[in-house]
């Protein structure tokens, strides 16, 4: 009935005959006829409505039932619940007039017969379990429908969850239930069967208070594809379910994923909830997976040893280092109601057992248990937690080098979790000052919270030493522990307690970090000595303010962050680098285009200013001066300036090296470039942004033995990423002209991930394809790079194609100039629109350039080309100058001007970033075909083989 | 009356819990849930709008998803710093910031991995288009117009699958579908006779029926547009905007 058109088909039915509504007049209507419009109206008030008790009353009095009121031999008395994917009655069986409890999938949940098979297999597995404290299935059978559904006990003590309040006192009773199930799911593991889906609303009650474990090893039967529509109903509290089930897929899981949830629920009994919470389903799986779970004693002080040891070995993050199986956890339940010594180890605070090296949670495994993830979520969420031993790049790891990592907090209120984090920070800080030390920036220690493979974090970090400690607030005094370990040796070489009042805690912070460069031998300047005793405030409530913003700022939610700072100042107006921090925060508001607004920048301003009235010299001062420059007015040249003056008091700012990397790339200082990303790579070394950066700087060089070093490291950190491979695998055409690696790089993307991969690989096709000359392959790629209009980047966002020009390309390089022509045409008026519109836009007029080159309008060309490069020569902008002139070359070599062609080349093969002008591409790029065969063209190719050399 | 002292009427709205849940950490697992719930039912507004700005079908899919990643992952909440208001207003902002970053993102080194998250088949399966539109008006339709159709469409689509349910679950969806195409015809309009003929019931049950039916309709009507704002003195003014959107498709 309806015709489908493009895109539309998603977005609505078409019809093909509209009929108006004869009410309203409207035209839009319901499947079955029905107007919206009116249906909208009908909920304008003063109507009348009716509550479902009324409803149903009134309902309830028409003799229309519906036929298949009785599923099976079960007559339906009433709705009970809606769970996991089914609704649930109570029912009466005909023959026996017993009650009991029948489940029914609701039809939109199954999509595909093999479902209905798979249900049905499981529903039988679970039947045959024969436990006192497992949910009996009596029957499993079909509707007339089809849709299976079946018969359980009916349980009528309702669910643990609701019975938990009241057990919460009573940790003996919680014990004791937690102890049967775990035997009901030893017995069920031994049969074969796991559950998959333990938690507190799945444990029933009977009316002796007999714990029922249901719902068996129905989680099994989700499907891979499972939609999000489900996932979300399922899974409303994930904090039940075992780390690795995010990880996994469901046919590698072990019974130690049930011991976890059992783990877990009975932390739920005795403190009121899951061991793991937080704002939404995304985030508290991932703490589970990254964070040991937290005490039970933490939560509820009152409970003993004993117990807190047996729920914190039931929720290791390793399932190896759980009980072993369920009778296990059974039995030390047992001893331990019979006051008996458990068999379950302690495992202190510096001395953790195993440690276990988490591989990447792949997207795949995760997502299809629970919310949806995108790969984009991939990159920034989960490459912090990659364990892998990363080459750092570095030859040999200084001794002077540290790493300071999180804090742990030993406190028993959450509130006081910042502090922890406010020590580490401030002794990472007062350390990072000292010239003579090499210091890791935060970000990449950050992730090894509660990680402790001293080893392997150094090697990773490429530092000699690792600083570890503990805090702990009560009441009005803070206890810090601190540990320097020799990271080569894993041999502990200082270590220190303090116990003192709270506002000491700053003290503290100074003497740790004394200590530590005592230790190290580092050599501490006067200034630098003075730097090192400076507090960061005399008030300790603005310095939680403070520390609590940084997380905050890291989420992204500026807004919330703005307030905590503000909050600070406002109780010590002396608190400089909460107004540095401030600043920054109004800078990221306006940069990233949230509040756009001159209002904005003099906020940054503002605080900017009150940081230098502060302290005149001060390095973090500068450095907020320079990111507002850079990010607010695009003024490099001054940015650099104050970027220099802050790297003399913060020798391991690393984001202060990135950016100057940054400015001294686009204003052409090549070496200074590669030597501050490095540096700035050195000492942030898991920050994948940085090293992205790196690379594009080493691509544009042409030196491809640093880029592969380069590019290992980011797959290292970030297997999931695609770019790396990808980028890899043009190497060899950069190098040698040789396509073949990339087919190989599309062809495992391919196999690994069809789903991205369409998207991920759209561009590399079609530059495969032009190298290639598969001309019929180039306008398929090019099809799909500018569906909907949109236009090819070909040398960055600077240049880009309509699908017009880019058709008027690969006709001209197979020979057809009549199409060519003919394309070019059509490609114009849009092109020299664009130009009017925005004379500022270089690269437009370059483009206008080339399709007046097609058109063989040689003045002209050649005119605009001119002006484009005169508009946005190298020297100006060394990153986009260089494709300015690579498309005015072209336009050259198309209008015959070859002796101006090659020397636009000549001056661009001796240039960094001037992308394309690499052996390859120049060797098999259609649009230099004029220029073969003259040997200035084929000495220029022969040159373009080794790296740009630097002056 | 002192406006301010006055409770939150509609403390349990899942708007209210996700507003609830922005301001205090303890609000939070609430409010996700909450927050959760409506994206679910919201997405294909957020869909059509997508798909009419241009982008393919399988790209849109994929915008879809990471915008509701945004919205899910993120505290989107406490970001979005323009007061209060309909989600959908909300919403509909975000998604157009969104859509403006993302074209400006650097792809370097952009995403890689992770497969095909929904079963889109089976998301619209579950939740099939019921919209029917004349073709020219769809083409002339501003995506922010589509939005706001789209989103009355699933309004009252919810409404009525609710107001199935519930019949159903009284065991009573024949009378449900015997019923449903009259919801809001006028009384003239509507014979009796033949709907209590085909239903095999006398005709006082049809009327009584009907207007049951339809009392029931409308508190779930308003309950789901309630849903979405957070003063019950929003409701009418939310309907009356959703009325507007349709107007403009005629």
């Amino acid at each position: 009935m309806n015709k489908a058109t493009g895109p539309s088909a998603s977005v609505a039915d078409v019809i093909e005959r509209p009929t108006k509504c004869p009410h309203c007049g409207a035209i839009t209507q319901l499947d079955h006829g029905t107007c919206i419009n009116c249906l909208l109206r009908e909920g304008l008030e003063a109507k009348g409505e009716a509550s479902r008790e009324t409803f149903e009353s009134i309902l309830s009095e028409a003799n229309v039932t519906d036929k298949q009121w009785h599923l099976g031999h079960y007559e339906i008395l009433e709705e009970i619940g809606r769970g996991g994917m089914g609704v649930i009655y109570r029912a009466r069986q005909q023959h026996s007039r017993r009650i009991v409890a029948v489940k029914r999938i609701l039809a939109h949940e199954v999509n595909s017969h093999e479902t209905l098979v798979r249900f049905r297999r499981e529903a039988e597995a679970v039947a045959s379990l024969d436990h006192p404290n497992i949910l009996p299935i009596h029957e499993i059978s079909e509707s007339e429908e089809g849709l299976p559904f079946f018969s359980m006990k009916y349980a009528e003590g309702g669910s643990l969850r609701a019975a938990a309040p009241a057990l919460r006192t009573k940790a003996r009773e919680c014990v004791r239930l937690m102890a049967k199930v775990a035997r009901a799911i030893a017995y069920a593991h031994g049969k074969g069967v796991l559950h998959r889906d333990l938690q507190p609303g799945n444990i029933l009650l009977d009316g002796n208070g007999e714990p029922m474990v249901s719902d068996f090893g129905l989680a099994k039967w989700l499907d891979v594809n499972s939609d999000l529509t489900r996932t979300l109903e399922t899974l409303g509290t994930p904090g039940y379910i075992a780390p690795e089930q995010a990880e996994w897929p469901a046919d590698e899981l072990t019974c130690a994923a049930d011991i976890y949830s059992l783990g877990a629920i009975l932390f739920y009994l005795l403190t009121g909830r899951p061991p793991f919470v937080g704002p939404n389903v995304l985030y508290v799986i991932h703490q589970a997976a990254a964070t040991p779970a937290p005490r039970l004693r933490s939560l509820a002080p009152s409970l003993d040893r004993d117990l807190e040891t047996i729920v914190a070995r039931c929720l290791e993050p390793d399932p190896n280092a759980r009980y072993q199986s369920a009778e296990a956890l059974a039995e030390d339940l047992e001893r331990w109601l019979r006051h008996e010594p458990i068999q379950a180890r302690r495992v202190g605070v510096f001395t953790r057992g195993r440690k276990w090296v988490r591989r990447n949670p792949t997207t795949t495994a995760l997502v299809t248990l629970l919310v949806a993830l995108a790969a984009v979520i991939g990159v920034m969420f989960w490459k912090k937690e990659s364990q892998h031993p990363i080459p750092t790049g570095n030859a040999a790891i200084p001794d002077k080098s540290i790493a300071v990592l999180p804090f742990e907090n030993l406190g028993e209120e959450k509130e006081h979790a910042f502090l922890a984090d406010g020590v580490q920070d401030d002794i990472l800080i007062k350390l990072a000052k000292i010239a003579d030390l090499k210091v890791i920036s935060r970000t990449s220690v950050m992730q090894y919270r509660g990680k402790q493979n001293v080893r392997e974090i150094g090697n990773a970090l490429g530092v000699s030493h690792v600083l570890e400690g503990t805090v702990r607030r009560s009441g009005g005094k803070v206890h810090v522990n601190a540990q320097l370990v020799d990271a080569r040796t894993d041999a502990g070489i200082w270590a220190e307690q303090y116990d003192r009042e709270l506002n000491d805690v700053f003290a503290i912070e100074t003497e740790v970090a004394q200590s530590i460069a005592n230790r190290l031998r580092a050599k501490v300047s006067a200034r630098e000595k003075v730097a090192m005793q400076e507090w960061p405030t005399r008030d300790l409530a603005a310095y939680d303010l403070y520390v609590r913003a940084k997380p905050l700022i890291e989420e992204r939610n500026l807004s919330q962050a703005v307030d905590l700072l503000n909050q600070a100042i406002a109780r010590d107006p002396a608190f400089l680098l909460a107004y540095c921090r401030l600043a920054e925060v109004h800078d990221d508001f306006y940069f990233q285009k949230v509040d756009h607004t001159p209002r904005r920048l003099a906020l940054a301003k503002a605080a900017i200013d009150s940081a230098f009235r502060l302290k005149p010299d001060s390095g973090e001062a500068h450095l907020a001066l320079a990111l507002h420059l850079y990010r607010g007015y695009l003024d490099y040249d001054h940015a650099r300036g104050e970027l220099a003056l802050a790297a003399r008091t913060l020798p391991n700012n690393a984001w202060l090296f990135e950016v100057t990397g940054y400015i001294d790339r686009r204003q052409g200082r090549w070496p200074d470039a590669v030597r501050n990303l490095k540096r700035a790579a050195e000492l942030d070394p898991r920050n994948v942004a940085t090293l992205g950066g790196l690379s594009a700087t080493y691509y544009f060089l042409r030196d491809y033995e640093q880029l592969r070093n380069v590019l290992d490291r980011i797959q290292a950190l970030d297997p999931a990423n695609l770019s790396p491979p990808l980028f890899r695998a043009w190497i060899s055409v950069y190098e040698r002209a040789d396509t073949r690696p990339v087919h190989a790089a599309i062809e495992k993307i391919l196999a690994d991930d069809p789903a991205r991969a369409e998207n991920v690989l759209k561009e590399t096709r079609f530059w495969l394809a032009w190298s290639e000359r598969d001309f019929a392959d180039a306008e398929r790629a090019l099809a799909m790079l500018t569906e909907n209009g949109n236009r090819f980047e070909i040398r960055g966002p600077e240049v880009s194609i309509s699908r017009a020009c880019g058709e008027g390309l690969i006709a001209r390089a197979r020979g057809d100039l009549a199409g060519a022509k003919a394309a070019f045409i059509a490609a114009r008026p849009e092109q020299e629109k664009r130009v009017r519109e925005d004379p500022n836009h270089v690269g437009a007029l370059c483009v206008l350039g080339l399709i007046d080159a097609g058109l063989g309008r040689k003045d002209q060309a050649l005119q605009e080309g001119r002006q484009a490069v005169e508009r946005l020569p190298v020297a100006k902008n060394a990153l986009d100058g260089p494709n300015v002139l690579y498309l005015f070359a072209i336009i050259c070599a198309w209008t015959g001007e070859r002796d101006l062609a090659i020397e636009q080349l000549q001056t661009l093969v001796r240039i960094p970033a001037a992308a394309g002008t690499t052996y390859g591409e120049l060797r098999l790029d259609a649009w230099w075909d004029p220029l073969r065969g003259d040997p200035r063209f084929e000495k220029i190719v022969e040159e373009a083989k080794r790296p740009v050399a630097l002056k | 009356m002192n406006l301010e002292a006055e409770p939150r009427v509609f403390a349990t709205t899942r708007w209210s819990l996700v507003l609830a849940g922005a301001n205090s950490e303890g609000d939070q697992p609430k409010a996700a849930e909450a927050l959760a719930e409506l994206c679910r039912t919201y997405w294909r507004p957020i869909f059509s709008y997508i798909c009419r700005r241009g982008y393919s079908n399988e790209d849109a899919q994929d915008v879809t998803q990471d915008f509701f990643l945004m919205i899910l992952e993120t505290n989107w909440l406490r970001q979005a710093d323009q007061g209060r208001g309909r989600f959908r207003s909300l919403l509909l902002k975000s998604l157009q910031n969104f859509l403006h970053n993302a074209a400006d993102k650097n792809r370097t080194l952009k995403r890689g991995g992770g497969a095909q998250f929904v079963s889109w088949d089976a998301w619209m399966a579950e939740a099939p288009s019921q919209l029917s539109i004349p073709d020219r008006a769809l083409d002339a339709l501003a995506p922010e117009r589509l939005f706001d159709l789209r989103w009355a469409a699933t309004v009252v689509e919810h409404a009525l699958r609710r107001l199935r349910e519930e019949c159903e679950g009284k065991g009573r969806l024949r009378l449900f579908e015997g019923l449903r195409d009259h919801l809001t015809a006028e009384r003239a309009d509507i014979s009796y006779a033949d709907l209590a003929a085909a239903l095999g019931v006398a005709e006082t049950v049809v009327k009584k029926q009907l207007h049951n039916l339809r009392q029931r309709y409308r508190w779930l009507l308003r309950e789901e547009i309630a849903q979405t704002v957070e003063n019950p003195a929003d409701v009418d003014d939310e309907i009356r905007h959703l009325c507007a959107a349709l107007a403009a498709a005629a």
